[in-house]
C-alpha cells in the first residue's frame, strides 16, 4: 500500500514529460514504403514496394519544408495480354510538415506538389495513360507519428500518404512509409 | 554535386531501357469452318513505330557500310529487344482443340512469307513444306481454356537474323532455323541455287535449259544448289524485324489477342506507339520491304 502511495505521488509529481530534446536544422530522411493503387486503377496496378528520400529544413520546431524522390514499382494486372509485366512510378516534388511533439513522439501532417513519371505505357490499355505521355503532376498529403530516439538527432516515424495523379486519369496511391530521419543541426 | 549528377545519370540510364507496348489491332479468330470443310486461318501484321532516321544516324550507318563492304540496315539486331506475348482462348466451350502461332516477319529489305517460298526442286514429288521462322509448336488447349504465351526477345532476334540469313544469304530456311544463329558475329553469303531459281522458271532460258536438264536429274549436285560466294556479312549489319507477321491456325475456333513489347536501346522507337501511324505520320518511317521469293509459288 505504502508503496503504491509513493508510486502515485511520483506521478503525480511528475506531471507531463517534456519534449524530447531534438535537433532543428537541414535533415535527411529514407524510407522504404508499400504502395497501393486505390479504386478503379488498383484493378489493373498490384500493391508494391517502394523507396522514398526526402530532404529539408526545420523553419521552426514545428514546421519543416522539404524535396523528395520516391519510386514504387507495381505489377501491372491489366486484361492479358501482356501478363507479368512491373511498371514504376517515379516522383519527385516539395512539401511542408508540421508537426505537434507530444513527449518523445510528435504528430504530423504534411503535404505538397510535384511530378511523377511512369516507366512504360503498359496502363494505355486500359485509358489509364496517354499515347506519348509518361508525366503527371502530382498532389499529396498525409500524417503519421515520429519517435525521437534519445540521440537528439535521429528520429523514426511512420507515415501514410495520399497521392493523386491528375494526369493518370486521376489514379490515387496510398502509401505506407516507414522511415529514419537525421537532422545535422544543433539548435 | 558530383555524385547528384552520377545520381542522375543512373536514373536515365534505368529509364532508357524501360519497355513499349504495342497491342494488336484486333484479336484473331480463327479456327472455325470456312464452308469448305477447312479449318479458318488468321493472319495480321504489325509495322514498328520507328522514328525517321536522323542526318547523324544516315551519316554513322553510311560510314559503317563504307568500312564494313556490306549493306547496313537502319534498324539493326540489338538496337531493340521485341518481345510478343499473346493469349489464346479456345472459343469451343465442349472441344478440346490444338492452336499453332507461327512468327513470321520483314525486316526493311525483305518479307518472309512461307508461302512465297518453294524450295521444291523442280520435278520432285516430295514437296518441301517452308516453316515459319518461329513458333508452329502445338498448343494443346481443353475446352473453354485460355492460355498465355510468349516469344521471347532471344527468339525474335534469332528469328530476325534468320531472315536476313534466308533472304541476304540465300540459305535454305531450315538451314537458317534449325541453327541456332543468335550469337553469331557472322554469316556467309551463298549463291542462289540454279535448280530452285533459274531451273524453276516458267519457261526455263533456252540458254540454261541443258543445266537444268542435268540438275533435275542429280539435284544432289554441288553446281545446282547454293555455293559460298565467300563474301561474309557481319553482325554490325544484321537486320532486325521492323514488322510482326503473326499467322494463327487452331484446329477448333480460338481467338489470339497479342501484345508486342520493344525495349529500344537507340531511341528510334516512336514514344507515341501505335497511335504515331496516325498522330504523328511524320514521325515514322514507311519502310517498304519487297515480299522475298523463291522456286515457282502457286
Amino acid at each position: 500500500m505504502i508503496r503504491l502511495g509513493i508510486g502515485v505521488a511520483c506521478i503525480l509529481a511528475c506531471g507531463v514529460a517534456d519534449a524530447r530534446p531534438a535537433s532543428t536544422g537541414f535533415f535527411a530522411e529514407g524510407g522504404l514504403a508499400v504502395d497501393d493503387v486505390l479504386e478503379g486503377a488498383g484493378k489493373y496496378a498490384a500493391t508494391g514496394p517502394g523507396l522514398a528520400i526526402r530532404v529539408g529544413r526545420d523553419l521552426f520546431s514545428w514546421l519543416s519544408i522539404g524535396g523528395y524522390v520516391a519510386a514504387s514499382t507495381h505489377e501491372a494486372t491489366v486484361p492479358p495480354p501482356p501478363t507479368g509485366q512491373y511498371f514504376q512510378l517515379y516522383r519527385a516534388g516539395g512539401d511542408g510538415r508540421i508537426n505537434i511533439p507530444i513527449g518523445p513522439m510528435s504528430i504530423f501532417a504534411e503535404g505538397g506538389f510535384g511530378a511523377t513519371m511512369i516507366s512504360s505505357n503498359v496502363l494505355q490499355q486500359v485509358m489509364l495513360t496517354k499515347a506519348g505521355s509518361s508525366f503527371s503532376a502530382t498532389i499529396h498529403g498525409g500524417g503519421g507519428l515520429e519517435y525521437q530516439l534519445e540521440n537528439r538527432h535521429y528520429g523514426v516515424g511512420l507515415a501514410a500518404d495520399g497521392y493523386v495523379e491528375p494526369e493518370f486519369k486521376n489514379m490515387k496511391v496510398l502509401e505506407g512509409r516507414l522511415y529514419l530521419r537525421y537532422t545535422y543541426g544543433g539548435g | 554535386m558530383r555524385h547528384a549528377m552520377y545520381g542522375l545519370v543512373l536514373v536515365f540510364a534505368a529509364c532508357a531501357n524501360d519497355p513499349i507496348y504495342l497491342n494488336g489491332t484486333a484479336s484473331m479468330e480463327a479456327g472455325q469452318d470456312d464452308g469448305t470443310g477447312m479449318s479458318v486461318v488468321a493472319k495480321q501484321s504489325l509495322m514498328l513505330p520507328i522514328k525517321p532516321e536522323t542526318k547523324t544516324d544516315a551519316a554513322a550507318r553510311a560510314k559503317l557500310a563504307a568500312q564494313l563492304g556490306v549493306m547496313v540496315p537502319y534498324v539493326k539486331v540489338g538496337d531493340i529487344d521485341v518481345e510478343i506475348e499473346y493469349t489464346i482462348t479456345n472459343l469451343d466451350t465442349m472441344n478440346p482443340g490444338t492452336a499453332f502461332i507461327d512468327l513470321n516477319g520483314a525486316n526493311e529489305y525483305y518479307i518472309y512469307d512461307p508461302s512465297m517460298l518453294n524450295y521444291t526442286p523442280p520435278g520432285s514429288d516430295d514437296p518441301v513444306v517452308t516453316p515459319p521462322l518461329a513458333g508452329n509448336i502445338p498448343i494443346d488447349m481443353e475446352a473453354g481454356a485460355v492460355y498465355s504465351g510468349v516469344f521471347r526477345e532471344d527468339q525474335y532476334e534469332t528469328a530476325s537474323i534468320d531472315l536476313d540469313e534466308v533472304t541476304q544469304g540465300n540459305y535454305n530456311p531450315y538451314t537458317a532455323i534449325l541453327n541456332i544463329s543468335k550469337n553469331e558475329a557472322s554469316f556467309g553469303v551463298m549463291s542462289p541455287s540454279i535448280l530452285l531459281t533459274t531451273c524453276a522458271m516458267n519457261p526455263v532460258p533456252a540458254a540454261d535449259q541443258a543445266t537444268c536438264t542435268n540438275c533435275e536429274a542429280n539435284p544432289d549436285d554441288p553446281s545446282c544448289g547454293s555455293q559460298p560466294t565467300g563474301m561474309s556479312i557481319p553482325r554490325a549489319a544484321f537486320a532486325e524485324m521492323i514488322r510482326v507477321d503473326l499467322v494463327f491456325h487452331p484446329n477448333t475456333h480460338m481467338t489470339l489477342s497479342y501484345n508486342v513489347r520493344v525495349r529500344d536501346h537507340r531511341g528510334i522507337v516512336n514514344d507515341l506507339g501505335m497511335e504515331a501511324f496516325a498522330q504523328d505520320p511524320t514521325g515514322v518511317t514507311m519502310f517498304m520491304p519487297v515480299e522475298y521469293a523463291m522456286g515457282a509459288t502457286n
